[in-house]
This record gives structure tokens, sequence and C-alpha cells, in this order.
């Protein structure tokens, strides 16, 4: 297979994270888009790896990297989402502006 | 628990001072060097020390003074003990380092530390306004004084190439220089020793606790002045010019303290200003300029440290006892005729303390102050003015002084038979006039840690004359008593007819208080005044003027913080976007 066909389902998967992140309004929806953002990064570190082919697998170790701390982030950011909804009754980013400046 | 300790470790030093002079008592004078360095190319500093007859006397002075000061503290003291013994014991710490010290500059860091701790125990009660006044004027004054002093020890340490105290004198020195130098040290001297015109804070030294009046009146601090004077003997001898300033300024100061005693309604105050004028005398023998005058002198020194810091002693009894030691109040007591019968131990050491300090016949300050009239007379012989001038002026003072212990004695032990249990002359400054009678029979004699060492100084005041084999001068002696009688039979009809006249002018202490106010304090209040507002509305300003700066340029930014997470990311994404394509344009 061409290296060409992942990396460019890569590229649509992080810019479909990246407009999410930046314009959904829902803080879950934001989560979701992140994890998009880092799975694009795993394809292209399969992707790089099975190109490379070094013996070593690094890309593949790496992957596996990622997907153990985008499971963390996940817990964490879920945490964050869970104490704004128990505060503040909403999971909306436009409205959580406690840190503004005034 | 940590007083007690500080206590063990202040009676301690003392006894091991005490010791020490002992010790050294006899041995031939030596000098010690120890770890120096060379600073320039010329001057070698090191820790040098000597022991030599002057350092055994002073040192033995200040080990039993120090001792029944601390011993005596112990019953007298009830606040802050801790940090009070600690600095006393600084204080002689101190004093001995300015005693053994073979290196000017030593020297004066023992004395900057005498002047640091007077000021801390003169403030001890620093409830008190007047005890934080007190200290401050003394520690103003005293630290005004050593300025030139500072400057006279580089006159002379740079004049001799060394700065050394045994090596000084020798080698040629500029008769000019060395009179400069030697009157620059004399400033400091005259402010430690609260002479004229420097003597103002002395007086206002005593809201301090009485131990500490006696320790700095007895063995420190003021005694630092004649000590000094006596370790540079030669060079004051070489200068005459500064033998005669001092001559004159120890004549106007024993005078001009002997008549403000004569007027003071306080015990201590009285006590103070005789202070200022035995220290005086101290001086006059030095200004002689010979070997007698120097004797004398430091003679007078030690039996007036025995005599003053038991009077100092007995006043803290009655302070501790009474409450007070005006007049005004003992004298409510005495009316009675309470005070005597019921502090007898405090009434006959105080009553030889001040034999002592009037110059009666047999105690020590007779023979001390005979031997100064003495070695003053010796000097006038050979047609010397100055020794004229010592021998009138110490006479008129051994008067005076003999009126003041008068004075004190009858009217704060007797009763006045005309004045028929009416507390008499001082009723006018009485501000408990109203008040019913207070009871006499509350009042106890100290307890006998307060006792013990006043009993030991009175054996000083009565036997130290005797220490330096009985040479009297007949005639002397004979002139001197009768001047002390003639002194004390006016202080005795004015006390018998119950009058007390005080002369306006002695009572404000020839105003010299209010001038100094008028010509320096209203002046430098002034300038801290001024000091005061160019600082908040100069310097200041400009501090003020930067935080707005600031904070009108940050008034732009803080819009940028709207708060939503969403606009930071979407700012982020850009730059890193912006900053993307700038990497690639660059690197193509």
């Amino acid at each position: 297979m061409p290296l060409i066909l992942p990396l460019l389902l890569a590229v649509v998967l992080f810019c479909i994270g990246v407009y999410g992140v930046l314009a959904r309004r829902n803080l879950i929806t934001l989560l979701m888009s992140f994890e998009l953002m880092l799975n694009a990064v795993n394809l292209n570190l399969v992707a790089f790896d099975a190109w490379h082919a070094d013996g070593l697998a690094t890309g593949q170790t790496l992957a596996v990297f990622v997907i153990t701390l985008a499971a963390a982030e996940i817990g964490l950011g879920l945490a964050i989402v869970l104490l704004l909804f128990r505060g503040h009754g909403h999971v909306d980013a436009d409205a959580a502006r406690d840190l503004v400046e005034s | 628990m940590i007083a007690t300790a500080w206590r063990v470790v202040g009676v301690g030093f003392s006894l091991l001072v005490v010791l020490a002079a002992a010790l050294l008592y006899g041995v031939d004078p030596q000098q010690t060097s120890s770890a120096g360095a060379m600073i320039g190319e010329d001057f070698w500093f090191a820790y040098e020390f000597r022991t030599d007859g002057l350092t055994v006397l002073m040192l033995a002075v200040v080990g039993v003074v120090s001792t029944c000061v601390q011993v005596y503290s112990i019953g007298y003291v009830r606040e802050r003990i801790a940090s009070y013994t600690a600095i006393v014991t600084l204080f002689t710490a101190a004093m001995v380092t300015v005693v053994i010290s073979d290196n000017l500059f030593l020297l004066l860091i023992g004395w900057e530390v005498m002047g640091a701790c007077s000021y801390l125990l003169i403030g001890h009660y620093w409830e008190r306004r007047d005890a934080r006044a007190g200290a401050m004027k003394a520690f103003l004054m005293t630290r005004l004084a050593d300025i030139p002093f500072l400057f006279g020890i580089f006159v002379l340490g740079v004049g001799y190439h060394t700065f050394r105290i045994s090596d000084l004198g020798s080698g040629p020195m500029e008769p000019h220089t060395l009179t400069a130098g030697t009157l620059l040290l004399l400033v400091g001297v005259v402010g430690k020793s609260a002479q004229v015109p420097l003597q103002t804070w002395l007086p206002d030294a005593m809201p301090g606790p009485s131990p500490v009046s006696a320790l700095i009146h007895a063995a420190t601090m003021v005694a630092a002045g004649v000590f000094l004077i006596a370790r540079l003997y030669d060079l004051f001898v070489e200068a005459h010019t500064t033998l005669t300033v001092l001559a004159v300024v120890a004549c106007v100061t024993m005078l001009f303290a002997a008549s403000c005693a004569m007027a003071a309604v306080e015990v201590k105050r009285v006590l103070a200003w005789s202070t200022v004028s035995q220290l005086a005398i101290m001086f006059a023998g030095l200004s002689l300029g010979t070997h007698d005058g120097r004797h004398a002198a430091l003679f007078h020194l030690m039996t007036h440290a025995a005599f003053k810091g038991l009077l100092f002693l007995c006043a803290g009894v009655l302070l501790h006892q009474v409450g007070s030691a005006a007049f005004v109040v003992l004298r409510r007591y005495t009316r009675r005729g309470a005070l005597r019968k019921r502090m007898p131990v405090t009434f006959v050491t105080m009553t030889i303390g001040l034999a002592a300090l009037a110059g009666v016949p047999g105690f020590a300050g007779f023979f001390s102050k005979d031997s100064v009239v003495e070695a003053a007379w010796e000097t006038a012989r050979d047609g010397s003015t100055v020794g004229w001038i010592v021998l009138v002026s110490v006479c008129v003072t051994a008067s005076m002084t003999a009126f003041y212990c008068v004075r004190l004695w009858l009217w704060i032990f007797f009763r006045t038979p005309a004045l028929a249990g009416a507390v008499g002359a001082f009723e006018d400054d009485d501000p408990m006039a109203d008040l019913e009678e207070p009871d006499a029979r509350k009042l106890h004699e100290g307890s006998w840690l307060m006792l013990a060492p006043m009993i030991l100084l009175t054996v000083g005041a009565a036997g130290l004359g005797y220490t330096d084999g009985v040479h009297l001068n007949w005639a002397i002696a004979l002139i001197t008593t009768v001047l002390a009688i003639l002194g004390a039979l006016p202080a005795y009809s004015l006390w018998h007819r119950g009058a007390d006249p005080r002369p306006a002018l002695l009572e404000h202490e020839y105003g010299v208080d209010p001038a100094y106010q008028r010509l320096f304090v209203v002046p430098v209040r002034w300038l801290a005044k001024l000091v005061v507002g160019g600082d908040r509305d100069v310097i200041g300003a400009y501090v003020r003027a930067a935080g707005r700066t600031g904070v009108l340029a940050s008034a732009g930014f803080r819009k940028l913080q709207t708060g939503n997470v969403q606009t930071y990311l979407t700012a982020a994404v850009v730059g890193v976007v912006a900053l993307a394509i700038l990497a690639g344009v660059i690197g193509s």
C-alpha cells in the first residue's frame, strides 16, 4: 500500500479533530475531537513505521505510548468536565468563562 | 529556664573577669597578638591584647561591679530577664574588650558595642516614653561623639603607621597632627563620659533599671572615657593643647554638674549629676599631665566605682520598695520616720556611700579626692595655670558635693522637726498630694540577693581608700575637710528650717536641654520632614508613575483574556500555522 493513503486519512482525521476542538461547544465533543487528533498521530506513526521498517518497531512502540497517554488524558478531561457539570449544571465551553479578565 | 541559664552565664562571666584580674595581678606586662591580616601596604591588623597594671585594675573594677550588679539584678529585674541579663553580660564583655585590647580598632569595637548595649538597657522599660527618649538620646549623643573619635583613631594610626596602642608614641610625630588626633579622641571621650557640652544624656538615662545605672556609672561606659585617656596618656601628655582643653572641660563640667545635683529632686538624678561631676574630677586629675595626676585619677575611678555603684543599688532598693525615687514620694514615708526604720540595711549602706561621695574623712572618696587635690597642688606650685584652675575647681566641687550629699541624706531619711510631719519643700511637685497617706507598714527591706552586693560594695566604699597606702598630706586633708563641712552646714541648716530653695536656673539645669532642642532637635526634625516629603512626593512620584504606566499599557492586552478556552486555542493554532508557514518560507 502506498504511504500516501494512510497519511491522507490521518490529515483528514486531524483536521476534523481541529475543527471539533475549535468550533464545537459541547465539552464532551471537544474531548472526542482531541482523541481524533491523537489517533491521527497514531496512524501517522504506524504508517511511517511500516514504511521505514527498521526492525525495532519504534513507531509502533510510540503509538502504544500515545494510546496510554490518551487514556490518561481522557480520564482527567472527563473528571474536569464532570466537575464543571456538577458546579455549573452544563458542559458548554462558551459559557465556562470564570477566568475572564473583567 | 532560659532566664536562669542566662543568670548563671552572667554571674559566671563576671566572676571569670574577677578571676582573670586576680590571676593577672602582679604578672609582668604582656602583649599578645594573633591571627592578623595586612591591610593595604602599611597596616597590620590583628587581635592584639595587653595586660598591665591598668588592665588589671580595670578588670578588677569591672568584674566586681558587674558581679554585684548581676547578683542584684536577680532580685531586682522582674520582666524580660533573659534579654536583660544577656545584654548586661555583653556590656561587661565589651568593657573587658576595651580594657584588654592593644589595638585601636579592637578598642573601638568594644567602645561601640557598649554604646549599643547602653541604648538597649536604658530602654529596658520601653513601655515608658521617658525610657525610650532617654535611650535614644544616649545613643545619639554618644554616636555623635564617636564620629570624631573614629577620625582621631585614623589620624593617630596613620601618623604613627600603626594601630597598635603599645607602639603609638614611638617615632617622630608632627605636633599638630598629634594635637589634632588627641583632640578628636577627646571628643569621643567627652561624649562617652558625659562631659560638657555632651552631658545631658546621662541624667536622662535614669529611667533605665537601677542596676544598669550602677553598671554604667561605676564600671563601664562612662569609666571607659577615663580609661582611654589613661591608656593613651603618653600621647595626651605630649599634646599640651589637648590637656588644656581637657582641663577646661573638666572644670566647667564638675561645677556645672555639681550645681545641677544641688537642685535635683530625684535621688537617681542627683546621683547621675554627681557621676558627671566626679568623672570631671578624674579628668581634671588626668589633665594635669603628671604621673601623680594619672595615678590620682585612676584611684578616684576605683573608689568612685565602689561608692557610686553602691549608691545606685541603694536607690534601686528605694525604687523597688517605694516605687519611686523622687524626693517628694520618699518624704511621704519619711515624715513618719518609716523609711529609716523599715530599711535599716539600705539606710546604713547608703549613708556610707554618701559619706564616701561627700569625702568624709576615713572613707574612700576622701582619700582619692585628696590625691587629686594633692596632684593639682603639686602642679600649681610649679606655676601652672591649669594646676591652679583644677585645684580651685576641685575644692569648690568638693564643697558642693558635700552639700548635695547631706541634702539628699537628710531629706530622704529624716523627719524635719520644723515641718512637723509635712512633706515640706517638695510639696509643690507632689502629684499625689491629695491621695491618702501611704501605708508605711507595707515597706520592706530588699531581698538578700539585693543586699549582699550592697554590703560588699559598702566594704569597698569604706575601705578602698586605704589600698593606695595612706600617705596623707595633712594640710590638704584639713582644707578639704573644712570645705566639706562648709558645704554640709548650709544643707543642714536649710533642712532644719524645712526649706529647699532651688534657683530656677539650676532646676532647669541651665536651660541646656531646651537650647539643644531649639538648636539641633528642631532643625533635624525639619530636615527629616523635608526628607520624608522628598521621598514621598519626588521619588515616590516616579515609582508610582512607573506602576501606572504598566497598568495603562496592560489595559489593552487585558481585553484579550476572554475566558473562552477555544479562543485561546484558536490563537495558538493560528500561531503554530503561521510559524510553520514562516519556517517553510525561510527554509525554502
